[in-house]
This record gives structure tokens, C-alpha cells and sequence, in this order.
């Protein structure tokens, strides 16, 4: 077990060092300068460019700033964003819990939910999992983008339940207590995870009702029913728990959609999460913030789909010795 | 959706009754109380106001800080007709009229107790005026020589020379800013000062917080020399885009909004809770050519540096019909770089005229001619196809850019549209990397102000408002003469004469003005909009007390976090 | 002129999927009668009843996209009167309306369909092309090259695939659609690699190819002629389901104003003209996301079926 974990954090490192490398590679080959572009115009007299550059390290060979950034973020020290007068490492602290709060709601009621419907589908055949189809595969087949306006037109505009946009009221919030600023929250996530846990729901409905269908085949199922099993416990608990180990594959493949997908329902909710930060940023050529927010978002991958590998070795017994 | 005209009529009639309204008496004393929440499009860059033309944060600056004398609403900036004192009580003309003397309010106080002196206003102007700080404000001060105390409640400012704007300049530049708590700040890097974090000042409201991209708030200074602001608390709720900024006053989030478009107009009839107010401004929109090449720095733009080409475009565009179809009757179409609010409007100035057909002949005989079916010009190798860049977040220039793609295409001009955020959109801008962008500008409320937007000198100084590169001598000159005329007939004549010749130049194509409409919660009562700040006179703004929400009796106590 | 555009439109639609009816199940013949294994695949993809419609759907839309400078009652990018013709709902003249340009939503929701469908089919063969020959070489070649190459891979998805396209398409500006496929494409062929790799692991070591091999036949023979023939099933599911995808990805960068750029119309970016007035011009936004989600809706119904079809266990359908 050991072994396992550290060589699959090994592995971790690897690919995070590979996305940190491809980050920098992508934007120092793009048009423009990340300086000139966050500070100055053309009208500048070369001298002031020149010393901007300096303070920021580009006058050196590309070799010598990739070594000095790397350097940097074994430290933690993922550079200085302009736009936000703040270190990256202080921007992204505030982004990174809240899209883990977005994710970690969407995800939990998605897979609650799907794996429901995948279960009721598998379990009755017929009209039910006809229609249980049908509606997973509309809503799957939505773009992620209509889904959030739709929602945002019918629950905040037009019967005014929720909150439009942000995660917090921007008025009161400072004011309420403890409880009510979970309240506060918790009002403003209903909408932009409920959009993302519907989205995430059909897909889970669909891999569970698959690998459910696949498993009830399998002999061990058919011997349980010959013994006599009742339906329902042959359903509970072999056929689920086998039915498992696909959808927590899914799990481990979500994440990067999650992460980085969740830019749409971030813009349009305008909820402060790693998705829209990371947005602006390009927008604003805040390279030192793209870079560092990529990185991190790569690490928070690799750590998730690590969590869903041992899930997997928990639930798969013949896993259980390599 | 288009709007029938008896509709639109009485819309405009029920929103100018609203404005009218101001003559509410001033609430009794102990009826102070309530919390304004007011939705902003975009966040504050940085509070302090050499550093910053940004307008969100001149609204939060002009209720914590103060003039030495405020504008009245005719905005008339020649001499002293119609200003009120602020921080100052009065003012005294030397005979020569080289200098004025201010004579400060003698209760004016510091946020922090401190009281204000004289040495406030010698300290203001020179961190204004270090080229360590970098005001784009800079400028504006020109004519001042220098800023002496007489003694600890009178500061004299002294001009190079008499000119018709001196008291403008000398007033209206500059917020007074504390002595003793930004002496010791680094000059250059004022921005991240702790006082930028924090700032004091001696206005009606003092900051409270702010937090980034979120929510800046104020309260009340109890003590404020000109009596106690009637409103409470002051929060900017900001929204991510000008569509969600009005959303959230629909809604109920925020209490007003500043701007209403068309169809915003017509959804808040359908609201029993809010109403639409208009107020004149100096806002309007252009699409701006770039007469410089953004590719090769130091070189001209293979198009606009043509004057020929330039008028050709302006003329293929209809105007009248663009305006009416993003707008309906919500806004003129702009005559030049002025609005409705300046004394130099005038409806009569010559425009070029919408004539598709001499727009291509104009083309052919300067060389641009159709090549194959498709219909797109070119002359020697460079085809006549250039990008415009406009805002995503403003849907009206967003929509005015396509009707206008089409419109060049009839005449043989390729547009792409280059959309882009908004934070790129300004960068985009400010550093000229555009070949033609759809500009929104607030206008100065002097008509002076044009040397910002189109002399010479700015169109080679770093922060200025030329960002399409114009230069024209005469143009210069004309300007000039016209800052120096004071008599106001004769200066505005001048001006006049200055505004065709920019038109006939085409260095931009003038579109519209809109008619400015706020919108907000009925129990608001505003006063004093004034057509260069709305928020001129927020501090006398009230809410009643038997129209009050829970959000507005949050008690101010409960300020200090 | 439309009718009869319209008229020949039916036509060939219904002809078409007659013909792809016999095809599945031609006339007369025993229900037994050995096929090749294409013509039974097709055939199975054909009993179901959702696959029939499914791809009649898709025949339909394609005939439409195809036909659609004959068939559209407008011009795309005509603006005939932006002042009294803007707007308009839905009605007999304009059966999707106009939007602020006077423009006929229909016509542009038609026309919508020539760019992200092509488009979308393209960047999938792009993705589809590189993603095998990578899997391909990675599970022959075996060992280290292997191991390194399939890191590479978790590094390329641990990024997402959305904010590395926007971020390439904010920072180099505007790009021509071919340019728009590509990068479509070479952004998403890591998944197919991995499913192609996994089956070449599994086909190596069967007796064909080891027989091949001892008897000295070239590493690019027994690819052309074992592995990728076998590999080609999970392949074609994960192209046809890679379509929907990327439709749905095309649809959100054209809306973000990235993607494909006005006077053109692509779905996403008609829906974005119609975005931040949902609620009085609803029929700008609605339409093409209905189109979006019927045309996403019909690819992953096949894509569905066809990993029904393919998959050796015979799962009991309907």
C-alpha cells in the first residue's frame, strides 16, 4: 500500500511539473509580452520598459526564468499578480475554497442523485427507465451555459428565489451572525450547483444504469437469485456495490470537468471560484496568476483522482493486493 | 421589442416629473437613517484621487473626500458664476486675478478628529503635481503655479496667468487630501500605500471597507461640517457586468442604478417598488479610428491614416437609423464631442451626411477599388478590411458594431468584430492596440477638455484620452484660442468652429448620446444629480422613515468591524 | 422556388432512410443469414426504435445543413430594416422571429447548422486520427516509451480542455474557423488514446499477433492489419459521442464571442445574441439551443446505441 501511494505520488509530481512546464511554454510563445501587456503602452519610453522587465525577471533567457520560476513554486511563491495589487498565492487562497465549495456541493448532490436514477432505472425496466432515460438525455445534451441562464431566468429572475449572482450579499453579509452568513451562502450556491449537479446527475444516471445492467449478468448475480435472494437484496447489495467501481472512474474523470468546466455556471452566477479567476486573468494577461492557478488546479486533479483510485482498491477487493 | 410612441411619451413624461420632484424639504433631524445600495457595473481600481479616472471610484472618492468649492448645475467653468464653497467658506480674487484666495471652513474635520488647515491644501497640490506620482490629473493643473498659506485657515493659489477656467482649475482638480497622514507615504508607490487601504478624508461619509470585486462601504460622519449626511450608510454592491449591475436593483439586491437601457426601461414600469429617473450626462458613445498602425509601432495605419477613407466610412454609416434601432427614442445621435449638458452644444454644426453613394466614389477615386464577387476593396495590396473592438459587456455597442459591419460591407469594407471582456477591452485601448474601437466616454463638464481626447500633445503623452492617435495644428490652435476667450460667446463660437473641424477630419464617427435614466427603489428620494455626478449631492439624498426596510435600519453603530 | 427546394428536401429525406432500412434489413432475407460484420452492426443499430430515430434525426439535420442556401427562406446576414423589422416574435413570415437586426432567426438557425456541425464532425476526425496513432505506437511499443508517453497524457487531462482552449483563443485573438477545428482537435484526442492503448495492451498478447510476429512480419503491418481494425469499435463510439461534445464545447466559445465570430452564425453565437434579453427576445436563445440539444441529443443516442451494438455480451436492449 505504501509502495503504491508513493509511487503514485511520484507520479503526482510528474504531471504537475509537465502542466507547470506546458503553462509557461503556452504563454511565453503567445503574441505579446506579459509585462508590456499588464503595464504599459506603446507610447512608453523604452528606458521605464526596460526596467519593468528587469524587476520582473524577462530579461533573462527563457531557460534562466522557467529555473527561477520553478524554484519559486517548490517555495510556494507563485509570483505577483499586477492586476490584483496581491501575491498569486493570496488570490488563489481566496478562489480555491470557494470553487471547492461549488465542486464539493454539485459533485456530492450529482452522484447522490444519479446513482438514484441509475439504480431505479436498472432496477425496473420498462416505462419508468424509458422515461428516466429520456429525461437524462436532454438534460445531458444541454449546453452547460443554457442550462445556468435558463435557471438564472426562471428561480432568480422571474420567481425570485434565489439570489442573482455572487456568494454572498454584499450588503448584509458582513452583519449577520454565523448562522446566518451559512444561510447567506448557502442561498447564493442553490442555483449554480443545482446547475451543475443536474448536468452532473444525468451523466452519473447513465454510467450507473450501464454498469448496473452490465453486472446483473454476471453469475454471481444469477446464483444470489437462484438461492433465493430477494430481489431487493441482490439489488442493494451485490449488485450496486459491484456496479460501484465504474462510477467512481467516473469520479476520478469528473474532476478536471468540474474544475476547470464550471467556468460557464462561474461567469453567469459571477460566483468567485478558480474557473472564473482564471478566466479574467487570460483576459487580462495576468500571466503569473493563469500559471498559478493552473497549477494548482492540475494538483487538486491529481489529488482527487488519486482519493478516487484508493476509493476503487476500498471497494474492489480483488484490487486489494497489487 | 419596439416601443409604440404614446408609450415612450409618457415614460419620459412620468421619469421627468420624478426629477422634477427635487424641491422635497430637508427631513427633520432626528428622521436621519437608511442605507443607499448602489449597483455598480465595475470595481473601483484605487481609492485615492490623483491616481485614478476611474468612476466608481470618483463616486466613493467624492463622498469621502472634498472640493474646495463644488459646480452648480448649469456647469458654467468660466469665472466663478454659480459655485458653492465645499472644504473652502469663501474665496477672495486678488485684483489682478493671478490669485484666489480660499478661506477654509474652520469646523472641517479629518475623519480622524485632526482638524483641516491651510498646509492641507498646499500638501494636495503638490502631490498632485510630483512626477513621482504620475496623476493623469496632471495636467489640468497646468496654470497653477503654486499653493501659499496666508495663515492656518486660508490658502492661496497662485496662477502662471489669467485664463477664463482658473477658478475651475483650481477648484474642481483636486480633493483635498490630509497632510499628516500621507506625508510619510512612498510618492511613487502611492497605490499600495496603507492609507489607499484606508483612506481619510473630510467629506460627508468615511470608509468603512472594502472588499475586492465585491462591496465598498461608507457611513455617516456625524460631524461633517455642513451638517449631518441624512442617509446612513452608503454601500457600492459591485456586479460583475452592467447587466447584472441592473438585475440586482430589479430584484430588490441593490436600491439604484445609475444606467437603464430601453428594454430595462419598459420591464420597470412593470414594478410597483421602483422608478426611473432621468438625469442629464455627459456620457456618449464614438467608434474611434486608430490613426497610428498597431502592429508596427512608430508607423501610420495603413487606412485611417487616410482623411479620405476616414470620411468615406463615416459616410456610409446611417446614423439616425442605427440610433433608432438599438435606442428607439432613448438617445440622439451624438453631433461631434459634446453632449446636450455642455454650453457648446449646437444642433446646427455641419455633419457629414449619410451618403452611401459618394462614399464609394470617394473610395474609387482614392484607389480602393472592388475587387472580384465578393465586393472588398483593396488599393496597392492592403485590403480595406480592419477589426473594430468593442466591450462584451455593453450590449448596445455590441449591437450598434454588427448593424455597422453591415453597413461598411455595402460600401466594400471588411469589419470583423473583436469582442473581448471588458478588463482586456480597456487595456486593449489604453495601450492603442486596436484598429478601430467602440469608445464610451464621460465627458469633462468643460468643454476644455477636448485637448484631453484630441490635441496633439496628448496624442504623444502616455496617459491620455487620444487614443486614436489625432493630430491636427489647427485643430490646436483653434482649441487654444477658444481656453483663452473669456467672454463665453465668443469662446463658444470658437469651440464651435473647432467641432466642425474635427468632424470634417472624421477622426472618429460621432454615434449617440443616451439619455441618462436611473433606475431605483421608489422610497429612494435623490437631489442635486448633476449631469458630471450624479452623486454630486449624495449626502442629501433621504429615505422617509415610514418607507424604511430592514436593510435600512441597520444601525450605524454597527459599522466598526 | 422554396417549395420545390422544400419538396426535393422531403424527398431525399425519405429516400434516404429507405434505403438505409433495406440496407439493415434488405427484403427476403433468412434472419439468420450470415452478414459482414458492418451490415450486422448497422442492422443492430436499426432494431432498436431509438436508433432509427436517432439517425433519422441526423439525416434530417445534415440534409438541412447541406440544402440550407436553397431551403432558407432569408439571407443569414441580411439586415432589411433595423428599425421596423427588428424583434419581431415568432409568427407565419418569420416562424423563429428576428432578432436586433432584423435578421431571420430560422435562416441563421440553418445556416448555424453548415458551421458547427462540420465543424464539430472534423474536429472529431482530427481528434480521433492522432488519438489512435498515439494509443497505437504507446501500447506496441510497450515498456518505458509507454510508461512516459501515457504520463503525458495525465498531465494534458489534468488541464482542463475548456480553459486551455480559451486561454489559447483570448491570447492569439481572432482565428479562422480551420484554425478553430484544429484546435478543437488536437485538444481532444487524450481520452481516445487511452481507450485505443488499453485495447492494443489487450490485443498484443493475443495468439494472431504473436504468431504474426514470430513469423518476422513488420510492426506496421500487424498494426494495419490486427490491431486497428479491432480497435476501431470503441473507437467509433468515442468519435460519435466526441461529436456531441464538441458541439456543445463550439456552442460555449462561440457564445463567450471566442469561437466562431459574427456575421457568421453558429448556434452559440446566435444564442448569445439573444443572452442578456432572455426574457423579452426568449426566441433568439431558445431556438438554436433547441437545435443544439436535439442534434447533441440524437449523437449520443447513437453513440449510445452503437456501444450496445458492439459490445460482445449482447445486452438485452429495450
Amino acid at each position: 500500500m505504501a509502495r503504491f501511494l508513493a509511487r503514485r505520488l511520484a507520479q503526482g509530481v510528474v504531471i504537475v511539473w509537465l502542466v507547470a512546464t506546458a503553462t509557461f511554454a503556452l504563454l511565453h510563445l503567445a503574441p505579446g509580452d506579459p509585462v508590456s501587456a499588464s503595464l504599459d503602452n506603446p507610447l512608453t519610453p523604452p528606458e521605464v520598459r526596460a526596467h519593468w522587465r528587469h524587476t520582473y525577471g524577462l530579461d533573462r533567457p527563457l531557460g534562466v526564468q522557467y529555473v527561477r520560476y520553478l524554484a519559486g513554486v517548490a517555495h510556494g511563491d507563485f509570483g505577483f499578480s499586477v492586476p490584483h495589487r496581491e501575491s498569486v498565492a493570496a488570490v488563489l487562497a481566496e478562489a480555491v475554497p470557494n470553487t471547492l465549495l461549488l465542486m464539493g456541493a454539485a459533485l456530492f448532490a450529482a452522484f447522490a442523485v444519479g446513482m438514484a436514477i441509475g439504480i431505479a432505472q436498472a432496477r425496473r425496466r420498462g416505462a419508468l427507465d424509458r422515461g428516466l432515460g429520456f429525461a437524462t438525455l436532454l438534460v445531458y445534451s444541454v449546453p452547460e451555459f443554457w442550462l445556468a441562464l435558463m435557471m438564472m431566468l426562471v428561480f432568480a429572475y422571474r420567481l425570485r428565489l434565489f439570489p442573482v449572482t455572487g456568494m454572498f450579499d454584499p450588503v448584509m453579509h458582513p452583519y449577520f451572525g454565523f448562522w446566518g452568513r451559512l444561510r447567506d451562502v448557502g442561498w447564493h450556491l442553490a442555483l449554480p450547483a443545482t446547475t451543475l449537479a443536474l448536468l452532473g446527475a444525468a451523466v452519473v444516471a447513465r454510467f450507473q444504469r450501464a454498469a448496473m445492467l452490465d453486472v446483473a449478468h454476471q453469475d454471481f448475480i444469477r446464483t444470489a437469485r437462484a438461492k433465493g435472494v430477494p430481489e431487493r437484496g441482490i439489488v442493494l447489495r451485490h449488485q450496486w456495490r459491484n456496479a460501484l467501481l465504474p462510477v467512481i472512474t467516473l469520479l476520478g474523470l469528473a474532476l478536471p470537468a468540474l474544475l476547470g468546466g464550471a467556468v460557464f455556471v462561474e461567469k453567469i452566477f459571477a460566483w468567485p471560484g478558480m474557473g472564473l479567476l482564471t478566466v479574467d486573468a487570460i483576459g487580462t494577461r495576468d500571466y503569473p496568476l493563469v500559471t498559478g492557478s493552473v497549477i494548482v488546479g492540475s494538483a487538486l486533479v491529481v489529488a482527487g483522482s488519486l482519493l478516487a483510485d484508493l476509493l476503487y482498491a476500498a471497494a474492489d477487493p480483488r484490487m486489494r493486493e497489487s | 421589442m419596439s416601443f409604440t410612441l404614446p408609450h415612450h411619451a409618457s415614460l419620459l413624461l412620468v421619469a421627468v416629473a420624478t426629477a422634477c420632484r427635487g424641491g422635497d424639504p430637508r427631513p427633520a433631524a432626528d428622521s436621519h437613517g437608511g442605507t443607499l445600495v448602489i449597483s455598480a457595473p465595475a470595481d473601483a481600481d484605487v481609492l485615492l484621487p490623483p491616481l485614478t479616472l476611474n468612476i466608481t471610484s470618483a463616486e466613493v472618492d467624492g463622498q469621502i473626500f472634498e472640493r474646495l468649492a463644488e459646480p452648480g448645475a448649469s456647469l458654467n467653468t468660466i469665472g466663478d458664476a454659480g459655485w458653492t464653497g465645499r472644504l473652502a467658506r469663501g474665496w477672495t480674487w486678488s485684483a489682478d486675478s493671478l490669485s484666489i484666495a480660499f478661506t477654509l471652513d474652520s469646523a472641517a474635520r479629518w475623519h480622524d478628529g485632526t482638524p483641516v488647515r491651510a498646509g492641507d491644501v498646499r500638501f494636495t497640490y503638490q502631490l498632485y503635481t510630483d512626477p513621482a506620482v504620475s496623476s493623469p490629473l496632471r495636467p489640468l493643473l497646468a496654470n497653477i503655479d503654486s499653493v501659499t498659506t496666508r495663515d492656518s485657515l486660508t490658502a492661496v493659489v497662485w496662477f502662471h496667468q489669467r485664463a477664463p477656467e482658473q477658478f475651475y482649475n483650481a477648484a474642481y482638480v483636486m480633493y483635498i487630501l490630509p497632510a499628516h497622514l500621507l506625508a510619510a507615504a512612498p510618492r511613487d508607490h502611492l497605490a499600495s500605500s496603507s492609507f489607499a487601504r484606508d483612506p481619510v478624508g473630510s467629506g460627508p461619509y468615511h470608509f468603512v471597507r472594502w472588499v475586492p470585486r465585491q462591496s465598498i462601504e461608507l457611513a455617516a460622519d456625524t460631524v461633517y461640517h455642513h451638517g449631518r449626511p441624512n442617509l446612513d450608510r452608503l454601500i457600492w454592491s459591485i456586479a460583475p457586468d452592467p447587466n447584472a449591475a441592473i438585475t440586482r436593483v430589479m430584484t430588490g439586491e441593490a436600491d439604484m442604478v445609475e444606467f437603464l437601457r430601453p428594454p430595462d426601461l419598459a420591464e420597470i414600469t412593470k414594478h410597483a417598488d421602483l422608478k426611473a429617473v432621468r438625469y442629464p450626462s455627459l456620457g456618449m458613445s464614438l467608434l474611434l479610428f486608430n490613426e497610428r498602425d498597431p502592429r508596427h509601432a512608430g508607423k501610420p495605419h495603413p487606412i485611417f491614416s487616410d482623411r479620405t477613407v476616414r470620411r468615406a466610412l463615416a459616410m456610409s454609416v446611417d446614423r439616425a437609423r442605427l440610433v433608432k434601432s438599438v435606442f428607439d427614442t432613448l438617445a440622439w445621435v451624438a453631433v461631434g464631442p459634446v453632449t446636450h449638458a455642455l454650453p457648446t452644444y449646437d444642433s446646427t454644426i455641419a455633419q457629414l451626411p449619410f451618403a452611401p453613394d459618394s462614399a464609394r466614389r470617394l473610395l474609387d477615386a482614392d484607389g480602393w477599388r472592388a475587387r472580384g464577387d465578393s465586393g472588398w476593396r483593396s488599393k496597392n495590396g492592403q485590403p480595406l478590411r480592419f477589426s473594430i473592438l468593442v466591450p462584451a459587456s455593453s450590449t448596445p455597442r455590441l449591437r450598434m458594431a454588427v448593424l455597422m459591419q453591415e453597413m461598411f460591407r455595402a460600401v466594400g469594407a471588411r469589419v470583423d468584430l473583436e469582442q473581448t471582456d471588458f478588463p482586456t477591452y480597456v487595456q486593449r485601448q489604453e495601450s492603442r492596440q486596436f484598429d478601430a474601437s467602440m469608445v464610451a466616454v464621460q465627458l469633462d463638464p468643460t468643454p476644455s477638455s477636448i485637448r484631453q481626447s484630441w490635441s496633439s500633445a496628448a496624442a504623444r503623452a502616455r496617459d491620455s484620452g487620444n487614443f486614436g492617435s489625432y493630430e491636427n495644428p489647427a485643430f490646436d490652435a483653434l482649441v487654444d484660442s477658444a481656453v483663452t476667450q473669456t467672454r463665453p460667446d465668443a469662446a463658444h463660437a470658437l469651440y464651435r468652429k473647432a467641432y466642425a473641424m474635427l468632424i470634417a477630419d472624421a477622426p472618429a464617427i460621432w454615434l449617440f448620446e443616451p439619455m441618462n435614466f436611473a433606475g431605483m427603489q421608489r422610497r429612494i428620494h435623490p437631489k442635486g444629480m448633476r449631469a458630471d455626478a450624479w452623486w454630486a449631492q449624495l449626502d442629501q439624498w433621504s429615505i422617509p422613515v415610514a418607507e424604511r426596510t430592514a436593510r435600512d435600519r441597520v444601525a450605524l453603530a454597527r459599522n466598526k468591524p | 422556388m422554396h417549395l420545390v427546394a422544400w419538396g426535393v428536401y422531403v424527398v431525399i429525406t425519405i429516400a434516404a432512410w429507405r434505403a438505409l432500412a433495406h440496407l439493415a434489413a434488405p427484403r427476403g432475407m433468412a434472419a439468420d443469414t450470415p452478414r459482414d460484420p458492418w451490415s450486422a452492426l448497422f442492422a443492430r443499430l436499426w432494431e432498436q426504435r431509438d436508433g432509427r430515430m436517432a439517425i433519422g434525426v441526423l439525416i434530417a439535420l445534415i440534409g438541412l445543413a447541406a440544402l440550407a442556401p436553397w431551403l432558407a427562406p432569408y439571407s443569414p446576414i441580411a439586415q432589411p430594416d433595423i428599425v421596423a423589422l427588428h424583434n419581431l416574435p415568432p409568427s407565419l413570415a418569420h416562424p423563429f422571429g428576428t432578432d436586433f437586426a432584423s435578421r431571420d432567426v430560422l435562416s441563421r438557425v440553418m445556416y448555424g447548422a453548415r458551421v458547427s456541425l462540420p465543424v464539430a464532425l472534423l474536429a472529431v476526425v482530427v481528434s480521433t486520427t492522432v488519438g489512435t496513432l498515439y494509443g497505437a505506437i504507446a501500447g506496441f511499443a510497450g515498456g518505458r516509451a509507454d510508461a512516459i508517453m501515457m504520463r503525458v497524457i495525465d498531465a494534458a487531462l489534468a488541464i482542463p480542455r475548456l480553459l486551455l482552449l480559451i486561454a489559447i483563443l483570448v491570447l492569439w485573438g481572432a482565428v479562422g474557423v480551420p484554425a478553430l477545428i484544429l484546435l478543437l482537435g488536437l485538444t481532444g484526442w487524450f481520452a481516445v488514446s487511452r481507450l485505443v492503448r488499453a485495447e492494443v495492451l489487450a490485443l498484443r498478447d493475443r495468439d494472431m499477433v504473436v504468431a504474426a510476429r514470430a513469423l518476422g512480419a513488420r510492426n506496421s503491418a500487424i498494426i494495419r492489419r490486427h490491431i486497428l481494425p479491432n480497435v476501431l469499435s470503441p473507437v467509433i463510439v468515442a468519435a460519435t459521442l466526441g461529436v456531441a461534445n464538441v458541439i456543445l464545447i463550439e456552442a460555449g466559445l462561440s457564445y463567450l464571442g471566442i469561437g466562431v465570430r459574427p456575421p457568421a452564425a453558429s448556434w452559440g453565437n446566435i444564442i448569445q445574441d439573444g443572452a442578456d434579453q432572455i426574457g423579452t427576445l426568449w426566441w433568439v436563445s431558445l431556438f438554436p439551443g433547441a437545435a443544439i440539444v436535439i442534434t447533441v441529443a440524437a449523437f449520443n443516442v447513437v453513440g449510445d446505441r452503437l456501444r450496445d451494438a458492439l459490445d460482445p455480451r449482447q445486452l438485452d436492449g429495450s
